[in-house]
């Protein structure tokens, strides 16, 4: 206590109150920087940890798997007959698959969903399990790809018929064939917990299985694992997929790692995998071709994807199909649900991760960079508290307006798209509409000498109004963090240049004062450079940049889809909700957006210039 | 002179001679003697205690561990009365034991350890610290029947064997409590004041094996651990069909040296400690033997796994056709026995009429839910009018 | 007053229009942890109702905590009143109950400046009366607590009622009586009595009346009410329920508390000494507090200390304490520091930090428990961590509110003027 006041005292006694007040904005700029060079440290060595099993009860690949050549007859047999009714519709399919699973004594039901689409699935009841819980396996009729999944959907057959001749399952088994690996998938999970009438105790793990050939090899494998709403699977499920996968020494790739680079481990390679896989964590849901993984997520279930990739290489089916069974047999050893390793993490190889607690404080420190600049908005242009506590009501009213606003946006726009027969274009509509929004408030922010000067608010509103949404941001990170980092991250990230609007501002206010009028405009080159307007001109680039729209076109165009990505992204977020569940169109039109509203519209009403370059000159 | 001298010379050599050969053969004869005398341990029975404190399937190996020991003793003579049996007992019948009602040591699935004659005396949720150190003591009340007891006494040699997961200076019981090095020593030491044992000899394969062994104080016991402080005991392998570990490492070169010997052998306990290397056990076992005053490579191994062959007499003062006529006494007067029966019934229903009489109360509500808001409203009435008074 | 009028109206329609729109909001936000613990429950109450129709004793199975009298209170606006009028006639009581509070913290507010005007010698000028009523009505904790029915309202009504009554009306019996039905709704609040008393010395400065009269008052209030509870349920069987799951920590349910996660943790065999510890920790505060505050007169006729502040002190500390801690004691506590904007308040430094530490807490307290018990992919530290950061805010306040007193009295003692008290600085060695 001591010892604090004494630095207190120094601190006083130094005037570094406001020196360092006058530094916020740098302040809060080197925060933001601090938390990319978080990120971009964490893949050096030394920084990161090795994957390890940490539940003992798994004991991944210590059981032979006799999934091997007799079985392989049954696979291409399954192969060729599902090759041959490719052309049919999938209840045809369907009724077909199930004549051959009731043939090895399998349960089998239906479910069909309110859009018509009919789910096949099957149970296995443990013979001498206790019948409480359960592992899905999952074969969707179509990968995400597009592709028919021949291969996964034999393999799974196949596999069911051999697990019924084995007397080891604590665990039941349940294969479900879904249309695809979205709606359909997920609307059956729902149900599966919600008004099934065939169920087979709570599910513990689900691997969805994507096997798009009908070759008899494959080149390697990969795994998708990231869930709704920031969730991932027990990073110990991971570990089992990924060490079984090396005693059967097939190549295995996280986040799109090529054939060239499995073995690779690298600074790029890590680096790589980590912001991929931020990238895909955050935009999970919001592309219409899902890996069916995600599909289980919130219902506590460790799911991941396994997809065979390539057409032929040194791995055949069969060792696919061991994949799964030793994956099984090692859920199955469990005991408790999946609750030793880490549910959060992020993946720098299939080997390396690092865990919550080395990766949070990234985000932390983002959050910490907007508080500042919220508080810096007040402090720097001394907004007194007499004043913000007076016009309070007039705040929040023009707060709650836009919050309303964008609530009933959030609530309505998804009902277009979900009401009309063509949902693209009127996603495409919404999305223009934004864009054109988004460009509007650009211009007017530059040229906000059109608006009226009754309509203008004065200098100290402005600023708490930009102060409340730069505050309003950092709130919904701290809530992000924890719950859905990769997210918050790219928010944070994404909506930085409004922390840049306030210092814009205040600088060029001391620039204009430091001139004299008479001087100004001289030329058109000293206009823009030095006046206002180049001032302005930057405002209104850092409030388009920081768009949620501009950025959805940004990531739409170069990580989704050439041509038509910002298009599957607004799809995506208007549609997420109904069909799986994901929050993400929410947190961007209520937090990300409303907050860039609050700022575009004090940036377009606000008159930050004019009446402290004013009044400061009356007073000279 | 010479002849005098030669006479000398032979008379000499002949009695050094002689004395040189009787003390050679009193040697043999004393070491002999000394062999037989200190193998010819004072015991008269042999008891086995072997626990496997863990449960669960992924601990196969240490119920494997067990029942290997299990039959081992039994193989070498101690009968099933005289063991007492401690494990969770949930693999064999596991249904992730791909091959049901068995147990297996070996990948090689020769022995079936579960097989035909099992008797576990203390199995499942039995199986608990508090159990263990009074079967050590014979700490039980009065119904505990005698299957479950340790029946020892002075003359009584103790093989103890435990196996689980433990650390520095403890033992898990099946991941709810733990049994501390002191708790064991402590036991053992009121083992040797209340007379129940001879001998012991302690067996322990787990981690840190050798640090639960180190603070023992009573005399007469060897002991011997899987591995030092700080080291883990390793599992030899695994059955890829079940799927698991199978058998530790200690424990196998234990039993490996063990099958070598049958009930007649002569084979002494550093011939078993021999095989304790680092090469077989991959790690350090440890030995401890400053407690036991015979030399190890004395004591006969059937010491502890073998039934006893030797009899002594017991020195009874107790006129035994007294205490059988008294027996037969009261065997003989019924009467007694049923009014003491009645007297145990009236007591009993003593108790559950009083616990009866105390539901009666506790489940009703006396008073109506009518009448309870007349109250209420009366109550309320009367803090108003307290509320009124106090001015 | 129009103002006063204006605010006491738009909070009467939050509290009116919304649970009536919404029926089932009570009921969701009884099992929200950081609403309602199962001391103060709705749901709990309404469980209680229904043993009631079905003739079994409310108190069975462990979910019914409240006095029987409060149960038969509630029970009879259950019974007598149809069911579409019921949940509004409940609406309107608590709205009408929270009213009251507001009001009743008016009039304390007004005593309080009016008092220390008096003995300081120079005006104290406090909040007017509509930011009073503005800061507990809009206060969103209060709204919160308001909207889940927690019992706890009526606690807090009746122990504003006990300083209205002390303090206002210069009533000392009645006080006591409603401490006395204060600590039989809330069995903590016992602990208040002794800044109460102190407070009730400063003011009258008889030491028999108060230190005689008023302890066996309360005791005798407190046993009146005892003794009809039992007389109503014919078993004792409720003291069990309502007071010793407090005393003794029986119910071990997550909430912002401080204790809980030591009895899910921890082994049981020390469960007593906990219990004991924690009891001790809740009552030892408490007169060191009450002394430190204490009223008298100072060297050179300066009135020293605030007894007042004392209580609400007590009553943040007893918070900090709770073994089933809600928003609404936190609340309560925190609605009482605009009172004293006069004397100690302006001295507070870290409200800032207070304010952006308790909304952080409100905001990740929710998303932690859903993590731990919706998701499974967090666990009970992740929300215990909330819980010590509430114990943090509490900490804060406690002492900022201390210092801001300390500091305070300096200025008084040692007239300091106006102008420099602004910039002075102390320091405690």
């Amino acid at each position: 206590m001591a010892l604090a006041e004494t630095v207190l005292r120094k601190v006083h006694k130094l005037g570094l109150v406001p020196k360092l007040i006058k530094l916020i904005p740098l302040i809060s700029f080197l925060f933001a920087l601090a938390s990319v060079s978080w990120l971009l440290v964490l893949p050096m060595d030394g920084f990161y940890r090795d994957t390890y099993i940490s539940e003992n009860a798994l004991m991944p690949a210590q059981a032979t798997s006799y999934f091997r050549e007799s079985e392989w007859n049954h696979v291409r047999g399954f192969r060729t007959a599902l090759q041959g009714i490719e052309d049919k519709a999938i209840p045809e399919r369907n009724q077909i698959v199930e004549g051959w699973l009731q043939q090895y004594g399998l349960k089998t039901a239906y479910h069909k969903n309110n859009r018509g689409d009919d789910t096949l699935y099957a149970i296995m009841h443990a013979p001498r399990g206790e019948d409480t819980e359960a592992i899905v396996l999952t074969a969707p009729w179509s990968t995400s790809e597009g592709s028919y999944n021949v291969g996964g959907i034999a393999t799974a057959v196949a596999l069911l018929r051999y697990f019924k001749k084995m007397s080891i399952w604590s665990k039941n088994i349940i294969l479900v064939l879904p249309e695809d690996g979205h709606v359909a998938l997920r609307s059956w999970v729902e149900a599966y917990h919600t008004s099934l009438d065939e169920t087979a105790g709570s599910i513990e793990a689900a691997l969805v299985i994507e096997y798009g050939s009908a070759s008899d090899h494959f080149d390697f494998y990969e795994v998708v694992y990231e869930g709704l709403n920031g969730q991932l699977p027990n990073l110990d499920l991971m570990n089992t997929i990924n060490l079984i996968g090396y005693h059967e020494n097939i190549g295995y790739s996280i986040q799109g790692t090529t054939r060239d680079e499995l073995q690779k481990r690298t600074y790029s390679t890590r680096l790589r995998t980590l912001l991929k896989g931020i990238l895909n964590l955050a935009l999970v849901g919001l592309k219409k071709k899902t890996p069916g993984n995600e599909a289980f997520s919130g219902w506590q279930i460790q799911a991941v994807t396994v997809r065979a990739k390539g057409v032929d290489g040194p791995s055949d089916v069969t060792q696919f199909g061991r994949i799964i069974d030793s994956t099984f047999r090692s859920v199955n050893n469990l005991l408790e649900k999946f609750h030793q390793s880490f549910f959060f993490y992020l993946m720098l190889s299939p080997d390396n991760f690092v865990s919550i607690g080395t990766y949070l404080p990234a985000a932390v420190l983002l959050a910490v960079a907007y508080v500042l600049s919220s508080l810096g908005c007040l402090v720097i242009n001394e907004v007194q508290a007499k004043f913000i506590a007076q016009s309070a009501y007039k705040i929040l009213t023009i707060f709650i307006f836009v919050e309303l606003g964008c609530l009933m946006l959030a609530k309505t726009l998804p009902l277009f798209v979900l009401g009309s027969d063509d949902d693209e274009s009127v996603a495409a509509l919404i999305l223009y509409g934004f864009t054109v929004l988004t460009f509007a408030s650009f211009v007017l922010s530059i040229k906000n000498q059109w608006i009226p000067k009754k309509y203008r608010m004065d200098k100290s509103l402005t600023f708490c109004l930009i102060a409340l949404a730069l505050f309003l941001i950092s709130l919904l990170l701290t809530a992000l963090l924890i719950v859905n980092f990769a997210l918050a991250f790219l928010i944070g990230l994404a909506a930085l240049p409004l922390t840049f609007i306030q210092p814009l501002v205040t600088t060029s206010n001391l620039k204009l004062l430091s001139e004299s009028p008479k001087e100004k405009r001289k030329d058109l080159l000293s206009y823009l450079v030095n006046d206002g307007n180049s001032k302005r001109l930057k405002i209104g680039l850092c409030l388009l940049v920081s768009s949620p729209f501009f950025i959805i076109y940004i990531i739409g165009n170069l990580f989704v889809d050439e041509s038509k990505g910002a298009l599957i992204l607004m799809k995506g977020l208007l549609t997420s909700w109904d069909e799986l569940q994901c929050w993400t169109w929410f947190i961007v039109i209520l937090g990300w957006f409303s907050a860039w509203s609050t700022v575009a519209l004090s940036c377009i009403f606000g008159d930050f210039e004019i009446d402290s370059v004013e009044s400061k000159m009356k007073k000279e | 002179m010479n002849l005098r001298l030669w006479s000398l010379l032979l008379s000499v050599l002949c009695v050094t001679q002689f004395i040189t050969r009787t003390t050679a053969d009193e040697e043999v004869l004393e070491n002999a003697e000394r062999v037989v005398k200190s193998t010819n341990s004072r015991h008269t029975n042999n008891w086995a205690v072997l626990v496997s404190t863990s449960k669960f399937w992924f601990n196969y190996r240490h119920m494997a561990n067990v029942l290997s020991l299990y039959r081992t003793v039994k193989r070498l003579g101690i009968p099933d009365s005289q063991i007492i049996l401690m494990l969770s007992d949930d693999i064999a019948c596991n249904p992730r034991n791909a091959f049901p009602g068995t147990v297996f040591n070996n990948m090689d699935q020769a022995i079936d350890l579960y097989g035909d004659q099992i008797e576990v005396d203390y199995r499942g949720y039995e199986v608990t610290v508090e159990n263990f150190i009074r079967l050590l003591t014979d700490r039980w009340d009065e119904n505990h029947p005698r299957s479950k007891r340790l029946l020892t006494d002075e003359n009584s040699n103790i093989f103890i064997y435990m196996t689980g997961h433990g650390g520095n200076e403890f033992l898990k019981f099946q991941d709810a409590e733990e049994i501390g090095a002191h708790d064991l020593a402590d036991a053992f030491a009121q083992m040797h004041e209340k007379k129940r044992y001879n001998e012991i000899f302690f067996m322990i394969d787990t981690c840190q094996a050798n640090s639960m062994y180190q603070h023992f104080y009573s005399p007469n016991i060897v002991a011997v651990g899987s591995s030092e402080v700080d080291e883990s005991s390793f599992s030899h392998h695994s059955d890829m069909n079940i799927g698991v570990a199978v058998i530790d490492r200690f424990t196998y070169y234990t039993l490996e040296y063990l099958e070598k010997i049958d009930k007649n052998s002569n084979a002494t306990l550093d011939k078993l400690f021999a095989e304790y290397t680092y090469e077989n056990v991959h790690s350090h076992p440890g030995i401890r033997t400053d407690l036991f005053p015979r030399n190890v490579s004395n004591v006969l191994l059937t010491d502890f796994f073998g039934n006893v062959q030797n009899v002594v007499v017991d020195q009874n003062n107790n006129d035994i056709l007294y205490a059988a006529n008294h027996e037969q006494n009261d065997i003989r007067n019924p009467a007694k026995n049923i009014s003491a029966n009645q007297d145990e019934f009236g007591r009993v229903v003593a108790k559950t009429h009083v616990s009866y009489k105390d539901d009666n109360v506790k489940t009703l509500v006396q008073v109506p839910l009518s009448r309870a808001h007349i109250l209420t409203i009366i109550t309320v009435l009367t803090g108003c009018g307290l509320w009124l008074v106090a001015k | 007053m129009k103002d006063v009028s204006r605010v006491c109206l738009i909070g009467a329609l939050i509290r009116l229009i919304i649970p009536t729109v919404l029926p089932d909001l009570p009921f969701w936000f009884s099992s929200v942890v950081e609403l309602s613990s199962p001391i103060t429950s709705f749901k709990s109450l309404y469980e209680a109702f229904f043993y009631l129709e079905h003739d079994i004793n409310p108190y069975d199975g462990g979910i019914n905590h409240h006095p029987p009298l409060l149960v038969m209170v509630m029970n009879m606006i259950y019974e007598y009143v149809p069911v579409p009028l019921r949940f509004i006639v409940f609406n309107a009581l608590y709205t009408f109950v929270d009213l009251v509070i507001a009001w009743q913290l008016v009039l304390i507010n007004r005593w309080y400046n009016e008092y220390k005007t008096k003995k300081n010698g120079a005006p104290v000028k406090g909040f007017d009366d509509s930011l009073i009523v503005s800061f507990y009505l809009f206060n969103p904790l209060i709204i919160l607590t308001n909207l889940s029915h927690s019992t706890s309202v009526f606690s807090i009504f009746f122990f504003t009622e006990t300083l209205v009554q002390l303090l206002v009306k210069k009533n000392l019996a009645r006080s006591m009586l409603c401490m006395g039905v204060t600590t039989y709704l809330s069995v903590r609040y016992v602990y208040l009595i002794i800044p109460v008393l102190a407070l009730a010395y400063s003011i009258q400065r008889e030491p028999k009346a108060v230190y005689f009269q008023g302890p066996s008052l309360f005791v005798a209030s407190f046993a009146f009410l005892i003794l009809a509870s039992f007389t109503l349920t014919a078993s004792w069987e409720f003291i069990e329920s309502c007071y010793f799951v407090v005393i003794f920590y029986k119910k071990i349910k997550p909430n912002l508390g401080l204790w809980w996660y030591i009895f899910t943790e921890m082994f049981d065999f020390f469960t007593p000494f906990y219990t004991g510890m924690f009891n001790i920790y809740s009552f030892c505060f408490i007169i060191p507090i009450t002394l430190r505050l204490f009223e008298y007169q100072g060297s050179g006729k300066k009135h020293i200390g605030d007894c007042f502040l004392a209580v609400v002190a007590c009553a943040l500390w007893l918070s900090f304490t709770n073994p089933y801690s809600t928003l609404s004691d936190l609340g309560f506590a925190l609605s009482l520091i605009p009172i004293f904007k006069g004397t100690v308040l302006p001295h507070c430094k870290y409200l800032l930090i207070i304010g952006l530490t308790l909304l952080v807490c409100l905001l990740l307290s929710p998303i932690f428990y859903y993590c731990w018990i919706v998701l499974g992919n967090g666990n009970s530290n992740f929300f215990y961590s909330i819980s010590l950061i509430w114990g943090i805010i509490h900490g804060l306040i406690l002492n900022d509110l201390l210092w801001a007193f300390l500091t305070h009295d300096y200025i008084k003692t040692n007239d300091v003027k106006p102008e420099s008290a602004a910039s002075i600085r102390l320091t405690q060695i």
